[in-house]
């Protein structure tokens, strides 16, 4: 298992640094959904992260293994406003996917 | 109309009301060419109340105009001490001759301030929240920092701008805020503008008024489009930010190049495409952010709601990923 610490801006409760999101992403995150290992991503400390920093962080992860995600990450400690985020990330990705793969699916039977 | 010669410069008027409810009249008439060798800003002769997005926006067109060569003067510059206070003279390179205090005690806005990194953002973001005052309204601060951050960041990935977002802020409150406590926020660049940043992904968006249209749209982004945005992009931030303001009856405002989209605070709203106009053309983007500090509903339960008008999802698709997600 690897925990990935998501960290506030200084002086705020905010996580906003999608630099920061994007490392996390290629450096910790997809290599160890690469190996199947167990991620947590401990939000603890933060009261909003900003849509454009969880879609940085986890969206590339949902749209690579879908459904795999759901039992190979944990959130901890995601204040309220935090895990609205998580959640409308999954869906709007896990919704593309699905498009995409019917729209694949159309495609092949014509 | 562009002038060109020494003889006659530019005029950008800035009326007694500089808001963004009256931005159609006024930014039609502003000359922000930096194609000339002089511009003068014309403050109204007997006094100008100006919102932070025209500051921004005056601002970040003085630092371009200037590397161009062009000679900034000013008239009437003692009707403008609400705008020398945000540090507007530095960023035209003027000096208006009247003595100021920078920032009171007091006062609660965020002066100008030029943010080109991520470093320049993350100081921005420590100092937005005593400046305004807000220390004692943590929830009041979130909804802040985040509009901070997504319009900020959307300069700086999208608009290639060389002298970054410039960014000013103001508390309002009492008679001028109609009863009301509310924070507008204006950020401002010169970069390439929508369109030019859109082209490449959207070439069937013909001018700036189909790109400012296209841009409010959820899920468009200046990045490689895919079925969900980017790894990097979703396209949501102006989404985010036009509900904010949205939510409390307050305007949000986006104009580049030569046209502005700016919503309806009317009860029954127009749609997106009455609400945008021509503006003379401004060599960047402008954004205006008001929202108001008394919401209906709590920040929490408004990043819940936008995000469900985000994804538009079906009941059952949204009740799988909240029952699979796991939270600890």
């Amino acid at each position: 298992m690897i925990v990935i610490n998501v960290s506030p801006v200084p002086g705020t409760t905010l996580a906003e640094n999608k630099d920061e999101a994007k490392r996390l992403r290629q450096k910790e995150l997809l290599p160890a959904l690469e190996r199947r290992e167990h991620v947590v991503v401990d939000f603890e400390g933060i009261q909003t992260a900003t849509q454009s920093f969880v879609h940085a962080l986890i969206a590339d992860a949902v749209q690579r293994y879908g459904d795999e995600v759901f039992d190979l990450v944990e959130f901890r400690n995601c204040a309220p406003g935090v895990q609205h985020i998580v959640r409308t990330v999954f869906e709007y990705t896990l919704l593309a996917k699905a498009n995409a793969a019917r729209a694949s699916a159309d495609r092949d039977g014509d | 109309m562009h002038y060109s010669s020494s003889l006659v410069p530019n005029v950008i008027f800035i009326p007694n009301s500089a808001t963004i409810r009256g931005a159609k009249s006024f930014l039609a008439a502003a000359d922000w060419s930096t194609a000339t060798d002089a511009a003068v800003v014309r403050f109204h002769p007997k006094w100008c109340h100006m919102q932070p997005w025209i500051i921004a926006a005056l601002a970040a067109w003085g630092v371009a105009a200037r590397r161009a060569g062009v000679a900034i003067s000013v008239e009437n510059p003692e009707r403008a001490a609400y705008a020398w206070r945000f540090g507007l003279a530095e960023y035209l390179g003027v000096d208006p001759g009247i003595q100021l205090r920078e920032h009171e005690e007091a006062g609660r806005f965020v002066p100008l301030r030029t943010v080109r990194t991520r470093d320049d953002l993350g100081e921005l973001m420590a100092a937005v929240v005593p400046l305004l005052h807000l220390a004692d309204e943590p929830e009041q601060a979130r909804a802040v920092h985040y509009v901070l951050s997504e319009m900020v960041r959307n300069v700086l990935e999208h608009s290639g701008s060389k002298d970054g977002a410039v960014v000013c802020a103001q508390y309002y409150t009492g008679k001028r805020a109609g009863g009301r406590r509310y924070v507008s926020i204006g950020v401002a660049d010169t970069g390439r503008g929508i369109h030019k940043s859109l082209l490449h992904n959207y070439p069937e968006l013909a001018d700036d008024r189909d790109a400012v249209l296209h841009a409010i749209r959820p899920g468009i982004t200046g990045a490689v489009p895919g079925v969900y945005g980017t790894p990097n992009n979703a396209g949501a931030g102006l989404f985010y930010t036009r509900r904010l303001a949205e939510a409390s009856d307050a305007y949000f405002a986006v104009g580049s190049g030569g046209a502005m989209f700016r919503t309806s605070t009317a009860d029954k709203r127009p749609a997106d495409d009455k609400l945008a106009f021509p503006i003379a053309p401004y060599p960047g983007t402008i954004v205006n952010v008001d929202f108001a500090l008394e919401q209906d509903v709590a920040f929490d339960d408004f990043l819940a709601l936008t995000g469900r008008a985000f994804t538009q999802l079906d009941e059952g698709m949204r009740e799988k990923v909240h029952d699979r997600l796991r939270f600890t």
